[in-house]
């Protein structure tokens, strides 16, 4: 079967068998973007989490790459993370009068991709928080 | 009279180009994750175990990005970025890529890994930006591949880089998590430390389909890979695998290089 092959920039040896010295090399597909977009969510206060739902409708677990943008900086997510700001987790005042710590999560699944913020202690949050979720959303397959 | 785009298709070994667009090698109807950059920068900690770096990626916006995490006790283990065990932290502006450490091994150096691509975060298109190289290019609907300069707007060009999956190291999992600490153990034996994802595809308690790491709650998963192996750890400290429970992983291993 023929093969198309692309070396990186730098590399000379298109015979290499060192695929990571290809930017392209048809005998490993690569990664294709399906859908992708971005929508804001908040978790409003009295409430201790808030979420966003993409419907993707492959029927199948696809790869993904969320992020969810806070204040002005955006943090890649995979199942679950407790971010950090400047070295410092992300603080919420909570109804009990202290503050709480912020997760992000994401969650795949055959149609849908679920991406959000909740608060560490389960505690609810005194007033609305705004996040942003973004995704993109791969063709292939897990 | 208007004429159809005309598409360029790659079918995978063994396949056709009338193949599902999700089993092509490539198709110029889809925007490929496009890396920018990549590299490595050290986050040193203090005697607290605490520490920050960041890159300058002078973007403009905020791309997508990746990162995965060298074990600072020279193991020879990666572990991917936003997982406990290494702990680190990573978040991107539209000017800098941020790593924070906090609270984990004390006066050490902790490598990290990096790529950075071109696709912003909702693969939006803009404008101002003069990164495109190579000489195959293929502009998104709407751009013109022989004049355009902006990362955004392209599907692909050969001057960066795209994820390459090794199809046949890739596979699924499945292991009984009855202990503390489970290890599954995957051989690449590919002589380097790959790029590697993976997915719980399995439940206990969890929702399915948790992209790992997910070490925030327990039972907690993640994974790390070294020159040979890729690593999925199971870990249930509440309960020590008592019940023990089944826990089922997809994993790609890419043939693209973290060292």
């Amino acid at each position: 079967m023929a093969k198309v092959k692309m070396l990186k920039t730098g590399e000379t040896d298109i015979d290499s068998t060192d695929i990571w010295r290809f930017c392209f090399h048809s005998d490993y597909p690569t990664l294709k973007i399906a859908l992708s977009g971005s929508q804001t969510f908040t978790i409003a206060a009295g409430n201790n989490y808030g979420e966003h739902v993409v419907t993707h409708n492959l029927g199948y677990r696809p790869i993904y790459i969320a992020n969810i943008g806070y204040s002005t900086r955006s943090y890649q997510v995979p199942s679950n993370l407790t971010p950090l700001y400047n070295n410092d987790y992300i603080w919420v005042p909570n109804e009990s009068l202290y503050d709480s710590i912020i997760n992000f999560y994401s969650v795949i699944e055959n149609n849908t991709l679920t991406i959000g913020a909740s608060t560490a202690d389960g505690e609810n949050v005194v007033s609305t928080q705004t996040y942003t979720a973004y995704w993109i959303i791969l063709l292939d397959e897990f | 009279m208007s004429f159809d785009m005309p598409v360029f298709k790659i079918a995978k070994p063994g396949g056709t180009v009338e193949d599902p667009e999700k089993n092509l090698a490539f198709t110029s109807d889809r925007t490929c994750i496009n890396e920018l950059f990549s590299g490595y920068v050290d986050v040193n900690t203090d005697g607290s175990g605490n520490g920050t770096a960041d890159f300058t990626h002078d973007l403009g916006y905020r791309p997508s990005y990746y990162c995965f995490v060298r074990d600072p006790l020279n193991t020879g283990n990666w572990y991917p970025h936003q997982d406990g065990y290494m702990g680190l932290s990573t978040n991107v502006g539209t000017t800098k890529l941020y790593f924070d450490i906090l609270g984990k091994e004390a006066s050490s150096t902790y490598r990290v890994f990096y790529q950075i691509f071109g696709n912003q975060q909702e693969n939006g298109t803009g404008t101002g930006k003069n990164n495109v190289t190579g000489k195959i290019k293929i502009a998104k609907p709407g751009y013109k591949a022989d004049t355009e300069t902006d990362a955004r707007n392209m599907q692909f060009f050969s001057g960066g880089n795209v994820y390459k999956v090794d199809t046949a190291l890739s596979g699924s999992s499945s292991v009984t998590v009855d202990d503390y600490i489970v290890e599954t153990t995957i051989p690449h034996n590919l002589g380097y430390v790959p790029v590697a994802f993976v997915l719980n595809d399995s439940t206990y308690g969890s929702p399915l389909g948790q992209m790992l790491p997910s070490t925030v709650f327990e039972p907690s998963f993640s994974y790390y890979i070294n020159n040979t192996n890729l690593v999925i750890i199971s870990s249930d400290a509440i309960s020590g695998g008592s019940p023990s429970f089944n826990a089922t992983f997809k994993y790609k291993i890419l043939r693209d290089k973290i060292a």
